[in-house]
Order: C-alpha cells, then structure tokens, then sequence
C-alpha cells in the first residue's frame, strides 16, 4: 500500500511546465533518479513506488549547485541532499487503463493522468527515504561522466566603454547561445547530450525562426548546474561581469571571437561563398532536415562543394572539432552548413562588442578566488 | 554496444532453500540460428544497427528480475511492451531504442542480487518495480543474441522468434539479500 498522502495540500501541475529533462544519474532496469531543470533550478526526481499496475510515485524536490556537485562528487548522500532540499514535491503517475473512464482533459487525451502534492514534512516521506548510503555510484549511471569538468567557476568577462541596457540585453542573449552551442558540442557529464542534439537536428529546419529554435533547444540540454550565473558585476569603464560558468567553455567563446576578429577576411569569404550556394540551389528556406547525404536532391559535384566549404568555414573560425561533434550528429551537410552559419552569425556580432571597444576579451584574467 | 555469442556464463547454482528447479525446453534449433527472425523484428526494423553483428556459438544462462508468479507474463516480456510510455535516453520513446525490445539480463545471481541492493539504497521500494523473484533462464545459440556484458554483469538479451521465455525457465526462487 502506498502511503496516503491524500491529505498533503495539491499543488498546480503548471509548476512542472517549464520542467525539463536533462539525464538519469540511477538508472536499474529503469531510470530511478533524474535530474531536470526549470528555468534556473536544477530539479531531483526520485523513483519511490508504483502499484504495480499502472501507477508510479516520484518525490520532486530542487537541488542546488553545491549539493549537486557535492552528490556527484560523493561528499554527500542522496539522503542528504534531500533532507537539505528546500522544497519536495510528490507526483503520482498514471497510465490510463483501456476502458478506465476519466475527465476530458488534455493530459488524459495522451493516455495518462498526473497529481502534484506537497511532501514538505518528512514524516510523509519515511518510507521513500534513501538510506544513509545513498552515495552517487558511478556505475549505476551509463549516461554521467564524472571524469568531465563538474564544477563551474567564476569567470569574468572584460568589459569598457558605454554600455546600454539593450547592450547587456543584446549581450547576454548572444553570449549565452554561444556557450550553449561550445558546451553542447564538447563532451561533458551528461554523455547523452549528443542524442538530444541529434533529435534537435532532425526537427523541420526552415529559414530564421529555425536559428531561433536552435540556439533555443542548445540552452535548454545545458542543466541549471552549468547554466550561466550572473555572479558580480563590476562597471567603471574598463569593467567586469563576473559569471559562474564552466572554464572551458567561456574560454572557447572568447579564443573563437579574439580568433574571429584576426580571420575576419577568412571567415567572411567562406561565409559569402556558403551563402551563395545556399541561395542558388534555393535550399534556405527549403526543410530537408529528413534527408540523408546520400538522399538529397543535389548533385554530387554540389554536395561535395557544400561539405568543402562547410569544412573551410569551420576552419576559418578554429572550431573543427565542435564543427565535427555537431555534422556526425546532423541528418545531412546541408543542415550542418545551416547550423554552422547560424553559429558564425553569432560569433560576428559577439565580435561587434569588441570592435565598439564594449568587450575587452583580450585583457588578462584577474585571479579569481573560486 | 556490440553484440556477441552467449557464453562466459557459469553454471546453475545448487539448488537453494526456496528455489523451485525447471527442465526447460530444448528451444529445439532445428533450422541454423541465424536463418531464424528476431521476435520483435517488425518493431525493431526502423531503429540502427538492432541487434547490431549477432554471432551464435555457446550455450549459457541468463538471470532476470521475476514476479513471485513464474507464468507472470511481465517476467518474460521486453520493457517496450510492458510500459511504452517510458522515455529512455534524452526522452527517446522506449519503443524506438533498441534496448527496449530486449530482456534484461545478468550473468550471476550475485550480480543480479547486488543491482538489488544498490538500487535499494536509492529507492527502498525498488523490488516493488521489478519483483523480489529472479528466474534463470537457459540460453543456448538458437535462443538469441545478447550485447556486451558489462562490468557488472548486465547484458541485454534479443529473442528469436521460436525462443519461448518460459519453456526456458531453470530455477525460480525468491531473492536473498
């Protein structure tokens, strides 16, 4: 028997609206812990029960970085962390029996049913509660690489000159599709993110709103833990904006636009030759996102000229190996030739900021205390 | 992962307090294995490389998590039939992963009963998802293909069409962890 938690206040189901998966860090003949994200959280979803039948019971609850961290790195258990949590949440699952009668809502439509409640006391959770140890076992974690960078340090980013707020507004947007695009395309603790960006390649790719869509889906597969944090901000001209980010990561977006401003020529003749192609075959507005190389209506001569200057382009901008992380995962060449174009877009207006004297990328980093 | 031929996998154990003891069938190989069709190949035909490279020359067992019932149907079944809903890898449908159309397996009753306990450390009501049985399973060339076995033991099994899970049926008993 479950316990009943009938009593425990309900809670709006559209707080798990903005919920999203991100890996399972347990997983036996099943997932059993995963974590998610919201909009800035990261999220812990517990396995706890299930009748058997049709129903299963996850405990919700947040989790922060430094706890993450912590039960990853096996400083702390999964039972203390949530015992630390701040909030818990359980949700009950339902598959919809055939014949089973149930309200018409939209969610049953899909064939299951779902309730949110407060778990908040722990007397609640007694039995569901992990055991003292429940330390992170590596083993029971095909998807998590604990080898790769884990914990994300305070990063600055040189500033000067006059800046607006549509400045940092235009900044931070382009600044963080950047470092989801680098942080998508090296290997990092999650090894599964290379599935999930193969799965985005393959959505319908047409015209702008596509880049929009893109850069969007490669920030929502970076887990709130690695998500760019605002830590200080320092402006007196010159200036800092401090973020916690991952080392590797903020230094690929500045090596690639300090390189960018010294290939500038390079990089826009590949870019102007890419283009063309792309505007004489009439392939840019055009979804071929469910073609192969082998299945796409061009000519071989026209193929090969794409993927050579796709490669040109990559190497104009020192980017070849995130290039080719993202065209083994991309449906065919001209997708990747879209994607990569996309990317040089953003890279060339990064580098605007440093053309109008508001980014100064290539003054020394001060020594941050982590 | 590559798949490979059933073999590395020791010998029943004696027979325990509380474990009933099977003959199986003889999952008679009448016509060459290789010549015989997945059992789920209509639903595996779309997804790469699934079984990738089978090679059929030993003979073996294999240990599953079981209901108490040993004709429990959920004992036999691959995870794709039995909750379709699940998502695997990135929220991939289990139906279009490979993994989901075979059956969990391990090598040792050891290593079976050491997932259990792992796994209770995490959620104590683990074997409430999975049963507090195992059942060993008799595993000879023409039954079907496994992957990889892994570090601990794990290896995912893919039936042949004539494979009939619970004529393979061993040994039947309750964990003792």
């Amino acid at each position: 028997m479950m316990p009943s938690i009938r009593t425990a206040e309900r809670i709006n189901l559209a707080l798990l609206d903005k919920h999203v998966y991100m890996s399972d860090l347990i997983y036996v003949e099943g997932p059993l812990l995963c974590l998610y994200r919201d909009a800035k959280e990261n999220w812990l979803y517990l396995w706890c029960d299930t009748d058997n039948k049709n129903k299963e019971r996850w405990l919700l609850f947040p989790v922060s970085r430094t706890n993450l961290i912590a039960f990853l790195e096996k400083e702390k258990s999964l039972l203390e962390v949530v015992q630390e949590s701040k909030k818990r949440w359980f949700l009950d699952y339902a598959r919809l029996l055939p014949n089973q009668e149930f309200e018409k809502t939209t969610e049953n439509a899909k064939g299951f049913s779902r309730e949110l409640r407060n778990a908040e006391s722990l007397e609640i959770l007694t039995e569901y509660l992990p055991t003292k140890d429940s330390y992170f076992d590596e083993t029971l974690a095909p998807n998590i690489s604990i080898a790769e960078e884990l914990s994300p340090t305070k990063y600055d980013i040189p500033i000067d000159g006059n800046w607006f707020i549509k400045d940092l507004d235009n900044f931070s947007n382009l600044y963080s599709q950047l470092y989801s695009f680098f942080y998508c395309t090296k290997p990092q603790f999650m090894n599964d993110i290379g599935a999930k960006v193969q799965r985005m390649l393959e959505a319908p790719w047409k015209g702008g709103f596509s880049r929009v869509n893109l850069f969007e889906a490669l920030q929502r597969n970076v887990p709130a833990v690695h998500d760019l944090k605002i830590h200080q901000m320092q402006y007196a001209s010159p200036g800092d904006i401090t973020i916690e980010a991952l080392e590797s990561v903020g230094d690929s977006v500045k090596n690639t636009v300090i390189y960018y401003r010294n290939h500038i020529g390079d990089v826009s003749a590949e870019v102007k030759s890419l283009n063309n192609v792309l505007s004489d075959k009439a392939l840019r507005r055009v979804d071929l996102s469910k073609y192969t190389d082998l299945t796409l209506p061009l000519s071989d001569e026209d193929k090969k000229y794409i993927a050579e200057k796709t490669a040109a382009l990559a190497v104009a901008l020192a980017i070849e190996s995130e290039f080719s992380d993202l065209s083994s995962r991309s449906p065919n060449i001209v997708v990747s030739a879209k994607v990569l174009l996309a990317v040089a877009s953003r890279i060339e207006r990064m580098a605007q900021f440093e053309d109008s004297g508001l980014l100064d990328l290539e003054r020394p980093q001060k020594e941050n205390a982590n | 992962m590559n798949n490979q031929n059933i073999s590395a996998v020791p010998p029943a154990p004696s027979v325990a307090e509380g474990v009933s003891q099977y003959v199986p069938d003889a999952q008679s190989a009448a016509q060459p294995a290789q010549s015989v069709p997945f059992k789920y190949r209509a639903q595996i035909r779309e997804i790469v490389k699934c079984p990738d490279e089978p090679h059929f020359t030993s003979v073996g067992v294999g240990y599953r998590f079981a209901h108490a019932d040993v004709g429990h149907d959920g004992n036999y079944l691959p995870i794709a039939l039995i909750q379709p809903d699940r998502k695997l890898h990135g929220q991939k449908p289990v139906g279009e992963c490979c993994t989901g159309w075979s059956l969990s397996m391990y090598t040792t009753l050891d290593a079976l009963q050491n997932r259990v306990r792992k796994a209770g450390a995490y959620a104590p009501k683990f074997l409430k998802r999975v049963g507090d049985h195992f059942i060993q399973i008799k595993l000879t060339p023409a039954c079907g293909v496994h992957t990889d076995i892994n570090d601990e033991g794990h290896f995912d099994f893919f039936e042949r069409e004539t494979f009939n899970g619970k004529n393979a049926v061993v040994a039947h008993g309750k964990m003792k962890l």
